[in-house]
């Protein structure tokens, strides 16, 4: 079949989804939200700081945990959808949708590498068009198959949106010293995204009880897997 | 005025309901015409045989969703112009990627039992798109129907454009999918 005739077979699709389609207005205004932030992008960089600061939590802990259980034994469970970030000590995480509507995990691979307390988190466009990300990011934790967030002391993003095209790859490097000393565990980058809240990328790495950090290639599988068990 | 009240008009053969028409749909038929042309002339000129072609429909036909139907009759007009301008030579214009686009759900090649199968094919996707969510069914009409190119699209849901290209590029291959899977040789 020739493509403009399945053009035509849609013609005739129900006459309800063409109004459906014509009268359609999103609830959230997030359009409106955009817009705002794109001026306050603006602003920032006309200032020359492009820096947001956004408390997580309180300030970090005084005495680093000596294991992640230990350190999140008294963690309070936020059912709500967001986090309480009024509140000391640690908070359920979000469990975002992978990647909410936007390129997809299939098509947005990532990889990440601790150096010290840097994490170097590579983004590998594999689709055909433009990804646009952001440098927004937050560290969380698994424990008993809950992720939480990880407290932090203040820390900046540049409120800016960048660009790959297709095919390209891009290395963005995350700061985890606001986070303290981080007790062996299994850890998560929430990153990517436009907004702490909005397309959210995990870059996922553990910290082993040696104190040696394990990153993770693009397919999830920690550095080194060969496929053998 | 009410759609009602503009079919009442064409039923009592009153020209105001063509200025009528104009008044409130004159705009959308535009924007559907010029989606698939890109061409200011050739879409005034499909919006126009468009109020002629309802002129001629009503009666006797008594459409329930009057933008429904005035939209499909431009469309109609405007896919016609658009393969009589486009017979020899390949367009710039937003249809073209529509058109590429959907060469990923059919082959591309003529089909000459096309018309027998063609009522069933639209069935088949009416309840395809009965299974989607209206997000993603109003992208997909919007791509497809309307042939809103993607930033219109991202613009009216109030999302990325990354997000609207990926959600129709999967929905065309679901309906692919689903297709081939009710028996249809695409």
């Amino acid at each position: 079949m020739r493509q403009i005739d399945f053009l035509e077979v849609l013609e005739n699709i129900d006459d309800k989804y063409i109004e459906e389609a014509e009268t359609y207005k999103k609830a959230r205004k997030r359009a409106d939200v955009r817009i705002l932030l794109a001026v306050a992008a603006s602003l920032l960089v006309v200032i020359g700081v492009a820096a947001n600061f956004v408390r997580l939590a309180l300030k970090k802990k005084e005495v680093p945990p000596t294991t992640a259980r230990q350190a999140f034994t008294e963690a309070e469970t936020v059912t709500s959808e967001m986090p309480a970030t009024t509140t000391p000590g640690f908070t359920e995480a979000y469990n975002f949708e992978p990647v909410n509507d936007s390129l997809g995990t299939q098509f947005i691979l990532v990889s990440v590498r601790l150096e010290g307390d840097k994490a170097n988190v590579k983004f590998t466009n594999i689709s055909d068009e433009p990804w646009s990300f952001g440098e927004y990011y937050r560290l969380e934790v698994l424990i008993e198959g809950q992720w939480y967030y990880v407290p932090s002391e203040d820390y900046a993003v540049h409120d800016l949106m960048h660009e790959i095209g297709p095919g390209a790859d891009i290395t963005m490097t995350y700061d985890l010293s606001p986070f303290g000393e981080l007790a062996p565990g299994d850890y998560r980058i929430a990153c990517g995204g436009p907004t702490f809240n909005e397309n959210v990328y995990y870059a996922y790495f553990t910290k082993t009880d040696d104190g040696v950090f394990i990153g993770t290639d693009p397919t999830g599988y920690p550095e080194g897997y060969t496929g053998e068990t | 005025m009410e759609d009602e009240n503009i079919i009442r008009l064409y039923w009592d053969r009153d020209e105001a309901a063509i200025e009528e028409t104009s008044r409130k749909y004159g705009r959308y038929c535009f924007a559907i015409a010029n989606n698939i042309l890109f061409n200011r002339e050739d879409s005034e000129e499909c919006v126009n045989d468009t109020y002629v072609k309802v002129w001629e429909s009503i009666p006797p036909k008594r459409p329930s969703i009057f933008s429904a139907f005035i939209g499909k009759i431009t469309r109609n007009i405007s896919l016609n112009r658009y393969k009589l301008n486009n017979a020899e030579k390949r367009g710039g214009n937003e249809m073209t990627v529509v058109l590429d686009e959907v060469r990923e759900i059919v082959s591309g090649e003529p089909d000459p039992e096309e018309e027998a199968i063609r009522a069933d094919l639209t069935a088949a996707v009416n309840d395809f798109l009965a299974t989607l969510s209206v997000e993603k069914r109003v992208m997909f009409v919007r791509r497809y129907w309307y042939a809103d190119d993607v930033k219109s699209i991202a613009s009216r849901m109030g999302t990325s454009e990354n997000n609207i290209s990926v959600s129709v590029r999967r929905i065309r291959n679901n309906l692919r999918d689903y297709l081939i899977g009710r028996g249809f040789e695409l």
